[in-house]
């Protein structure tokens, strides 16, 4: 009787033992994935040279050609690769946190190299003069991330969503987190 | 083993990666199609109304006329969304080796607006320098088109170009350049 209760216990150790290490494994693939996105993020930002390579447009100044939830990549090689007018850009303030995408519609460059950039979205009406505050006439090279090379239409639209409704992303997130810690192989 | 949830989520990854082999594929195509095909421009400067000193903003400024005609309808391809085309008056000035102004844009939202004819156009935006440095300056306006497609990569290209001087000395009178 008291053996079959010792093999029965050492079976049930073992068990525990092997969710045990089963769950160890799931966090460590979660924690490998999260790791290969961000070194895959990273990767882009090494090649393109530009601190956000992948940028979601967040308003409709750029309509009708660019909208709301669209993708755009970017390049920032500010040695070799000249702005133009007519580049679309990627720009941030100082005083604002959020990046705004517009288009380059003046650009004046000193023999050293200095640019000068007048920003607009093409579908407002006036410069983004006001948008640069009172004390600034035009955006220098430092403030610009990057401009866009290609166009992925919607792929960022679930960024719009979370951004808009914060209680999908934490469904998401809790979700997601759930699926990968305990889902079967 | 061959539960629900890894079923759903191999096949979104598959769909995920076709679709993205799909608009790489067909997206090159079409850039390929743009880079071989030009439209048909014809540019011309028209007149400068008037040229100042803009005492608030400390440059100069004037205002132009031109002429443009442009044919797209033969480049007008499937990828092309939207074609903001637009044009850039580039020049020297002792402060500054390259300006380039955009004076006029206008976006075209398909192949019914793929032909142009504007006479005596005026600049959307005025002719401003960065500072006072438009006279007696030899201005180049040039044509120019980025087409935003409905994948891929966007597209840059240039057609048809004109020259003028700007006047020695600010004037309220026109100037004609026909």
């Amino acid at each position: 009787m008291m053996e079959m209760l010792q093999t029965f216990l050492f079976y049930w150790r073992r068990f525990k033992d092997l969710k045990k290490r089963q769950m160890i494994l799931q966090v460590v693939n979660l924690g490998m994935l999260l790791s290969a996105a961000l070194i895959m993020y990273k990767t882009f930002m090494l090649i393109s040279n530009s601190e956000s390579p992948i940028v979601v447009v967040l308003s409709g100044s750029m309509e009708p050609g660019v909208h709301r939830g669209d993708l755009l990549l970017l390049t920032n090689y500010d040695k070799t690769d000249r702005l133009v007018s007519g580049d679309i850009v990627v720009y941030k303030l100082p005083e604002r946190p959020v990046p705004i995408v517009h288009r380059i519609i003046k650009i004046h460059e000193t023999e050293d190299r200095k640019i000068d950039v007048l920003s607009k979205g093409d579908n407002n009406i006036p410069d983004d003069r006001d948008l640069y505050g009172p004390y600034r006439k035009w955006l220098t090279r430092p403030m610009i991330a990057g401009r866009a090379f290609a166009f992925l239409p919607y792929a960022g639209m679930l960024t719009i969503i979370m951004n808009d409704y914060p209680q999908v992303k934490y469904v998401l997130l809790l979700s997601l987190s759930l699926f990968a810690l305990v889902g079967a192989d | 083993m061959h539960a629900i949830g890894p079923r759903v989520n191999v096949f979104f990854t598959h769909l995920m990666t076709m679709t993205f082999v799909l608009v790489a594929i067909g997206s090159s195509f079409s850039y390929m199609q743009l880079r071989k095909s030009s439209p048909i421009v014809d540019l011309r400067m028209s007149e400068m109304s008037f040229l100042r000193q803009l005492q608030r903003e400390k440059c100069d400024q004037a205002y132009i006329k031109f002429d443009l005609d442009a044919d797209f309808r033969k480049m007008w391809s499937w990828n092309i969304n939207h074609m903001y085309v637009y044009v850039v008056a580039e020049y020297q000035s002792s402060t500054h080796t390259r300006n380039e102004v955009v004076v006029w844009d206008s976006i075209l939202s398909g192949r019914q607006d793929a032909l142009i004819a504007r006479k005596g156009q005026y600049n959307k935006y005025s002719l401003k320098d960065h500072g006072y440095g438009l006279r007696n300056t030899p201005v180049t306006l040039k044509f120019k088109y980025n087409i935003l497609p409905y994948m891929g990569p966007l597209f840059y290209g240039e057609e048809g170009q004109t020259s003028f001087n700007v006047p020695a000395n600010y004037t309220s009178r026109s100037v004609s350049f026909a």
